[in-house]
């Protein structure tokens, strides 16, 4: 019999490693820079992101000296948009990772620690929910609701993004429930839920941390996808992805107002990205990094 | 808690008739098929047989620690305080483990959490079943750690099972399983994994722990010298039964199963001039090719005809002592034996 794996996850050295990876450190500077702007931005610049300057004049001003990124359509500052859709979008994407995290790790945990039948029964929905295209779900949820309030958009999102951490969830826990430490917790009179609090959890959080960072850049363009499309995060308020999808009407004559946007969230999931590949190999040292 | 109702001459654990099943692809198995023994406050009871004889199974099966393809077969019975563990609900059962009955298995470094120092283990039990702050727990693990013959111990608990060598590992999952002063220790051959010298050491441990507090010992094993050292009792197991019962002096003066026979011929003894050891032919077959009646039958100097038709019962001699063999009815059959190979020697 092979032994399960199970080691110290030494958070402290992972730290150590990634400090060393310039890539990984690199994409987090990135990222915190641009949550940095994002936060306290709307409070330096001169115009807000809602604000129609002047309807007559003002409409697709060139980026210039007195509008960095230029104006859109309805005269507003496509600097301020952007960096006020940069709040919306990150916002958004994270507090639907952490959701859907949390699901994802409640359902493996469960799942792994429960009979045979219920496994089964849990990690079937699993595999149904993953089988049906994420965006198709999201269009099926969103068509009913006419005006979808963020946080229900963050809850949407949410309930059809966990099904990977519950699987990635459910594969760690079923690679250590016999380890050997756990059958000697059940044998001094820990319970299932302790059980998998205290002796499961901390062996299945690396993994979730990857796949959760991620998981941040899919919903990014996720939300950017459906915001396009007209259903996602709604006017007045801005998001990247109804930013790009404003711009679009007037690409030609006005390509400016899309391109920012763009450019941002390019920048954002490929930093994401490339930081969650960092903490991969930070994860297992012992491994070959993915050239 | 204090038991206000003590019962001296109860045994503390007493296992009727248990049978474990197992579903596999090629059908049921029985890994341990009705095994009844006793065990006295304060006492030792060494459990003895070959690898896949069951013993390990039996130990889980004390605590209902058997998970599914196996089961307990109803009908089983698990005594333990006057108390039916195969019937006590589960709440109940998880305050007993751990408390009560304590288990120590054999390779502490599989058996330890790898993400917690060895005194947030120790700590976690005490946590579990009493109402102690954190901080509380932590020095009851501290000090129980010098108990256990750790060395500076408020060091050694911060330290990670890695950290620590494979008899300081063993000492923590000692201090582990004593820390709430259970009332039975079980413990899954204790000694296997590490070397003699630390293996000596620890057995001291276990026999001085277990006598300062009055608690009883299952002790598995397959090591006959750990048996003569630590325990008063001895039930020797093969393909799921046990096949003889006796107190230790009189086990080893006169074994009276051919399978515990085998077993001392195989020790090595020391000033023996012997150069080469006696090996049992053959081994346990896995359980589902057990052979029908006598199920040692094959690997037998002594069998006759009559073993491969008729299941030998467990034939009680007295003084504590049984054999599940035919030659407690023909004894004969013993002394022709061994005249047998003195004349082709």
């Amino acid at each position: 019999m092979s032994e399960p794996r199970a080691q110290r996850q030494d958070w402290g050295g992972i730290m150590q490693r990634l400090r060393a990876d310039p890539r990984s450190v690199l994409a987090a500077s990135v990222l915190l820079g641009l949550a940095i702007v994002v936060v306290v931005g709307p409070m330096l610049l001169p115009h807000a992101a809602y604000e129609q300057l002047d309807i007559t004049n003002l409409v697709h001003v060139r980026p210039g000296r007195e509008h960095l990124l230029g104006t859109d359509a309805y005269s507003r500052d496509v600097l301020a948009r952007v960096v006020s859709g940069g709040r919306v979008s990150l916002l958004f994407a994270t507090s639907a990772v952490l959701v859907q995290t949390v699901i994802g790790i409640g359902w493996g945990l469960s799942a792994g620690l429960a009979g045979r039948r219920t496994e089964t029964v849990m990690m079937r929905c699993v595999d149904a929910g993953m089988s049906v295209p994420r965006a198709l779900l999201l269009l099926a949820m969103l068509a009913g609701v006419p005006q979808v309030p963020l946080w229900l958009l963050v809850l949407m999102m949410a309930c059809t993004g966990w099904f990977v951490i519950a699987r990635l969830v459910h594969g760690e826990v079923r690679a250590i429930r016999s380890a050997e430490f756990v059958l000697a917790a059940r044998a001094l009179g820990a319970s299932r839920r302790r059980i998998a609090l205290r002796h499961l959890m901390p062996h299945v959080l690396g993994p979730v941390l990857v796949s959760s960072t991620l998981a941040v850049g899919q919903i990014i363009v996720l939300e950017a996808g459906l915001s396009w499309l007209g259903i996602g995060v709604q006017a007045p308020r801005a998001s990247w992805g109804n930013i790009i999808g404003d711009g679009t009407e007037f690409i030609s004559s006005a390509p400016w107002v899309s391109i920012a946007p763009g450019i941002c969230l390019v920048t954002v999931v490929l930093a994401l990205s490339a930081l969650g590949d960092g903490l991969r190999d930070a994860l297992a040292p012992g491994q070959l990094p993915r050239t | 808690m204090t038991e206000t109702r003590t019962h001296p001459n109860d045994p503390l654990l007493s296992l009727r008739d248990v049978r474990v099943t197992f579903r596999t692809a090629d059908g049921l198995i029985t890994p341990v098929d009705g095994v009844s023994f006793d065990i006295a406050r304060g006492e030792t009871l060494a459990l003895v047989g070959e690898s896949g004889c069951g013993k390990s199974l039996t130990a889980l099966t004390i605590l209902r620690l058997i998970e599914a393809p196996g089961r307990i077969e109803p009908g089983s019975r698990i005594l333990f305080d006057r108390r039916d563990l195969l019937t006590v609900p589960d709440a109940e059962l998880r305050s007993i483990r751990g408390r009560k009955a304590a288990m120590i298995f054999q390779e502490p470094m599989t058996a330890l959490n790898p993400v917690y120092s060895a005194g947030e283990q120790i700590a976690e039990v005490v946590r579990t079943h009493t109402k102690a702050s954190r901080s509380e727990a932590w020095t009851q693990a501290v000090a129980m750690l010098g108990a256990v013959g750790i060395p500076s111990p408020e060091i050694r608990a911060k330290q990670y099972p890695h950290q620590l060598s494979g008899g300081m590992r063993q000492r923590v999952m000692i201090a582990m399983a004593l820390v709430l002063n259970p009332s039975l220790l079980i413990a899954d051959e204790p000694t296997t994994a590490l070397d003699v010298t630390i293996q000596a050491q620890l057995l001291d441990l276990l026999r001085e722990a277990q006598q300062a507090r009055g608690a009883s010992m299952l002790l598995i094993t397959h090591d006959l010298g750990v048996v003569a050292e630590s325990a008063q009792r001895v039930a020797v197991m093969y393909a799921g039964q046990i096949v003889e019962e006796a107190p230790v002096v009189a086990l080893f003066a006169a074994p009276q199963h051919p399978y515990t026979e085998g077993l001392m011929a195989a020790m090595p003894r020391a000033g023996s001039r012997r150069e080469r050891l006696t090996t049992i032919p053959g081994t346990v077959p896995p359980p589902g090719a057990w052979p029908a009646a006598c199920r040692f039958a094959d690997r037998c100097r002594y069998a006759w005809s009559r073993c491969t038709t008729e299941a030998p019962p467990l034939h009680q001699l007295g003084d504590g002592r049984s054999s599940r063999c035919h030659l407690v009815d023909e004894p004969a059959r013993r002394v022709a034996a061994h005249d047998m190979v003195g004349v082709t020697a």
